[in-house]
């Protein structure tokens, strides 16, 4: 993935298919890429964290930029988010406004079906609290 | 002790923040904890970006309990701990965006101390490895 990330759209979602690192040498060309989407009506983006290792405040003001400018308060969701990623959410707070799904095979989040359940508005696994459960 | 001096010219933040990533106990810390690469950005982001420090100074000391690095810049007296935390009450989609960098720096390192000597910022963190 050139700058270490991809961008789906379906529907009314986007899928951000994230790499290691979510920072200030990827973060402002990912937000320029969402820019695009600005004034279309996004009910939910999702960021695939599968992969995702680290991310620094360059990152997360893409995910502020997601939930604040586009759509009309998108739902915010983060796929496989590592608990070092968790963490990092948790402790600015943001935690609570984000829905944490879990998809077992990291294949399968690429394949069109599961995208077209990100797109639903069916929950699938909310794995929130028990990832929080370690934390503190 | 390693010691690496730059020009923290804007346009250049990643060229510096590559060069001490790949500094041997930096790389080798980060590859298991990458917070480490994180709070580095944070710190360097925000002296190329704020200080008007015409260098920017990182020694990086590492034994086997901790790593520390010590950032020194020539520029306008700044004391981030003196900063005031971000509001997280606010709901997500009206908050504002700012101070998050120098938050996360607090919360990621098991220290955290500044110095003003001279005409000279110093900014050490430390981590427990």
């Amino acid at each position: 993935m050139k700058n270490d990330y991809k961008v789906d759209r379906n529907g009314t979602a986007l899928i951000i298919t994230l790499g290691s690192r979510l920072n200030t040498t990827n973060a402002p060309a990912l937000q320029e890429e969402l820019a695009k989407f600005m004034g279309e009506t996004i009910e939910k983006v999702v960021f695939d964290a599968s992969a995702l290792l680290a991310l620094s405040s360059s990152g997360l003001r893409v995910v502020y930029f997601a939930k604040q400018r586009l759509g009309n308060n998108p739902e915010i969701v983060f796929v496989n988010c590592a608990k070092e990623i968790y963490h990092t959410l948790k402790l600015i707070g943001l935690a609570s406004a984000i829905k944490f799904m879990k998809v077992e095979s990291k294949k399968v989040v690429r394949d069109q079906e599961v995208l077209e359940e990100y797109a639903a508005n069916n929950d699938v696994v909310c794995y929130s609290m028990k990832m929080g459960q370690d934390d503190d | 002790m390693t010691r690496l001096h730059f020009q923290p010219i804007k346009g250049k933040s990643l060229d510096i923040l590559d060069t001490i990533l790949k500094d041997k106990e930096v790389a080798a810390v980060d590859a298991t904890w990458s917070n480490l690469g994180v709070v580095v950005e944070e710190i360097v982001l925000n002296i190329v970006d704020y200080s008007k420090s015409d260098y920017l100074d990182v020694e990086i000391m590492r034994d086997g309990k901790s790593i520390t690095l010590r950032f020194h810049d020539g520029g306008v007296p700044f004391n981030p701990l003196e900063k005031e935390e971000p509001d997280f009450t606010v709901p997500m989609e009206d908050r504002k965006i700012g101070g998050l960098g120098i938050f996360i720096v607090i919360k990621f390192m098991d220290a955290v101390s500044y110095d003003r000597s001279g005409d000279e910022n110093i900014l050490t963190v430390m981590k427990k490895i």
